[in-house]
């Protein structure tokens, strides 16, 4: 399948309370090439959102009210352990990174980041995860 | 106390790299002419305000630093 077309089909979840992030990224991520991308602002939405669809890559937020990211994370992995998750933080700490990968995490990138190395690290999962 | 302002240290760093993530990804944008032509003129600006979100960026960094390096004297200083 052309690279396109993988990028068309994957479904992406992201999750962040301030939603100018959110609207941010997926508005970027659209003009990638990604089209199935919906955005929720708190843990307990991603997490009902997991229940209900197939999502194969989740970006989320690290400090959110309620549910934490690492909270989420660890929801979110329960449901559907084959998905990829990109935690997202403003506030970087070695523990909770250490702490993220160890539940399952597929990253951990600190904000502001780069937006060319978010576009680096969703195309070469999405690519790996369709061979 | 002490937890109630490491708290809000860490709340006020995360919320700013927040906000700057979404201004720095807007000015990045504009200036590699993704969402149409940009002077030269235009650019100058447009670095000057990037150059403006990386030392806000650097600064919340720092503030971070301090903060868990309290986090971690405080720690000591009650097993002693």
């Amino acid at each position: 399948m052309a690279q396109e077309n993988v990028m068309a089909t994957k479904r992406i979840l992201i999750c962040d309370d301030d939603k100018a992030v959110s609207d941010f990224l997926e508005r970027f991520l659209q003009k990638e090439g990604y089209s199935q991308i919906e955005t929720v602002t708190s843990g307990e939405a991603a997490v009902e959102k997991m229940k209900n669809n197939n999502y194969q890559l989740v970006l989320l937020d690290i400090r959110m009210p309620g549910i934490d990211g690492i909270e989420t994370l660890k929801r979110i992995k329960e449901i559907n352990s084959s998905a990829a998750v990109i935690m997202i933080t403003g506030f970087p700490e070695i523990e909770t990174a250490q702490q993220a990968v160890k539940m399952g995490a597929y990253d951990y990138i600190v904000k502001p980041f780069d937006l060319a190395y978010l576009k680096l690290v969703v195309l070469t999962k999405i690519l790996v995860d369709s061979k | 106390m002490k937890k109630i302002h490491l708290g809000t240290s860490r709340t006020f760093g995360h919320d700013l790299r927040s906000i700057l993530a979404s201004v720095r990804w807007s000015v990045g944008l504009i200036k590699t002419g993704m969402l149409g032509p940009v002077s030269s003129k235009q650019k100058k600006y447009l670095q000057i305000a990037d150059d403006g979100i990386a030392k806000a960026v650097e600064l919340i960094g720092r503030l971070n630093k301090v903060s868990v390096n309290k986090e971690k004297n405080a720690a000591k200083s009650k097993t002693k």
